[in-house]
């Protein structure tokens, strides 16, 4: 309850009874209330004219950098006996050091500095009005307004980055820049491709004696595996029917940290990028490559988050023609029973298909405890979900089905350490 | 602020103890051990900064002191009473606010203007009190009721100016 209504309550009760019940003493026991409200009002404060700057260290850190946030307030009103300047946290930032409120006294014209550390989770943060209370020593005048303050309002908090090794992708066209994924193109390269006549320029080396030998007349030269870079999608699955979230933690971390990871591992091997995030709407980076692009995919990542969307409910409106055509296209996260028909259909049409599912199940089980009813129905929802994965490889895409208790980087390697059947063949199975 | 802290439960248990020494004229038994316990549970209350039971607990011995006046009981003591306990519900709010904050009010020149105006307050209200207390009014049945409707009339007025005061 406010002070005055408190003061202004008890003051009336006594008021009241030193007049019904005739007695001159309790009424000059209102006295001493009377005077508190009159110095109040007398010494009261003005409302607070303050000018506030607000500066951030950096606008874009890493998760759990710690980002230095620092408020000057110059006072351009008059005096101010008792200020109290608070500046809202959003969700997600946590104060590390220091203090984001500051109770103080400002005189005209005087500054104070304020200044706190914070640090949080991935997202994109947008600082707020500053609220200010100004009130006289006996809280009983008090002035409360919100300040805008000038500059940096903005706070990027980028996913960790989880380095890769090389991961072993294999789509079915590459550029014409030279990378680290093997094309299906013979010239120079490390991996024997093939054998073919002899050209003028040809080193001697390079000379396939064997062949030469057995045919006589002409000379072969060997022909090695180029490799290339290439054209690469990420899909992140943002659909919050597809995710699940228990507590504060949140399986879409997980793809997202992922998606990370892949998009840092790609990059530095020189491939072109693009991701694209499916979820209450379709947020679209273009594919680039190098730093910028890496930069733009972090931020991307910084700002995605779960939804729910009418249209895309369903992967069915999965827009394939922004990757290119028989490009690799990574899909990540953990799949629903009708995103079966999609993927197919993708593959299909020519990409190169690679799921990077985090396990909902594992994830699930982990908080639900060791029952034995917990423990069968896990199973059943594992074996739903093995039948799942099952019929996706059957299609030739290649599944990394990740426990999230495990490290990405075992789960990836395990997973695409031989190629399968399917793509060693070109396609077909013999 | 522990100088202000210690003001407080001063406060507190003077006001409490002129409460006891007021009552013990009154009759019934029942008050002294009550006025006792309140006083007790007021002090924990400041002493561990509990904003709601302290300041229940303090507008209650203000009460208690008006009740004694009505009671005719000692009415300086109970005036007493009552302007110490003001003197405790605002240094013990001052001290929790300023509590709430590790980097609070570092201005001791503020500190200082608050301990003056109380003081003065409790001062100038102390002797309004004795000058009251040896004033005499006589007066008929309509100009005290004119009088006492202005008073009302009055006391509204400030607390809306108050109210309007406090955006």
């Amino acid at each position: 309850m406010r002070r005055f209504l408190l003061q202004g309550a008890l003051l009336y009760a006594l008021v009241l009874w030193g007049l019904i019940s005739l007695r001159g003493p309790v009424l000059l026991l209102a006295l001493p209330l009377l005077l508190t409200i009159a110095a109040a009002l007398l010494f009261g404060p003005d409302p607070p004219r303050l000018r506030i700057t607000r500066s951030i260290s950096v606008d874009r850190a890493c998760e759990g950098q710690p980002v230095m946030v620092s408020l000057t307030v110059l006072n351009e009103g008059g005096r101010l006996d008792e200020v109290l300047i608070h500046d809202p946290i959003p969700d997600g930032l946590r104060v590390i050091e220091g203090q984001h409120s500051l109770l103080t006294t400002l005189r005209a014209g005087q500054t104070v500095a304020l200044r706190y550390t914070l640090s949080g989770v991935r997202g994109v943060y947008s600082f707020g009005d500053l609220r200010v209370t100004a009130r006289d020593v006996f809280d009983l005048v008090r002035h409360q307004v919100s300040i805008s303050p000038q500059s940096a309002q903005m706070l990027t908090v980028l996913p960790d980055v989880v380095r890769l090794r090389r991961i072993a992708i294999r789509p079915r066209q590459t550029r014409v820049y030279a990378g680290s994924i093997p094309a299906n193109i013979g010239g120079p390269g490390v991996e024997f491709f093939g054998v073919r006549g002899y050209q003028p320029s040809d080193a001697l080396r390079h000379i396939n004696w064997r062949a030469s030998a057995r045919l006589g007349s002409v000379l072969f030269s060997n022909e090695y595996q180029q490799e290339r870079v290439a054209d690469i999608g990420l899909i992140i699955d943002a659909r919050q029917r597809s995710n699940i979230v228990i507590g504060d933690f949140n399986l879409f971390e997980h793809t997202v940290r992922a998606a990370a990871a892949l998009a840092d591992a790609f990059l530095t091997d020189g491939n072109r990028v693009g991701m694209l995030v499916y979820g209450r709407s379709l947020d679209w980076t273009p594919p680039g490559y190098g730093k910028q692009q890496r930069e733009r995919i972090l931020r991307s990542l910084a700002r995605a988050e779960t939804g729910i969307s009418q249209v895309f409910d369903r992967l069915y409106y999965l827009p394939t023609q922004f990757f290119p055509a028989r490009s690799q296209i990574i899909l990540l996260g953990p799949l629903v029973a009708d995103d079966l028909p999609v993927l197919v259909r993708m593959r299909g049409q020519g990409y190169e298909l690679l799921v990077v599912s985090p396990s909902p199940v594992s994830f699930e089980a982990g908080f639900l405890g060791n029952s034995p009813e917990t423990i069968l129905a896990a199973r059943i929802a594992q074996i739903e979900r093995h039948l799942l994965l099952r019929k996706l490889r059957q299609t030739g895409v290649r599944v990394v089905d990740w426990d999230v208790r495990e490290p990405l980087a075992q789960a990836v390697y395990v997973s695409l350490a031989r190629q399968p059947l399917v793509a060693r063949t070109g396609g077909v199975i013999r | 602020m522990s100088l202000l802290r210690a003001l407080t439960l001063l406060s507190a248990a003077l006001s409490s103890a002129m409460l006891l020494g007021g009552f013990r004229g009154a009759e019934g038994a029942g008050w002294l051990p009550g006025i006792a316990a309140g006083g007790l549970a007021w002090l924990i209350s400041e002493w561990r900064g509990w904003a709601l039971p302290a300041t229940l607990l303090g507008l209650g011995a203000f009460l208690l002191a008006a009740g004694g006046i009505t009671l005719d009981l000692l009415p300086f003591l109970m005036a007493a009473s009552a302007i110490l306990a003001m003197a405790a519900l605002h240094t013990g709010h001052y001290v929790r606010r300023s509590m709430a904050f590790s980097a609070a009010l570092p201005d001791a020149r503020l500190q200082g203007r608050f301990v003056v105006r109380l003081l003065a307050i409790e001062l100038l209200s102390a002797a309004l009190f004795v000058a009251g207390q040896r004033m005499t009014v006589q007066l008929r049945f309509l100009p005290a009721l004119g009088l006492g409707l202005l008073l009302i009339i009055g006391v509204s007025r400030l607390v809306t100016t108050l109210r309007d005061q406090t955006l």
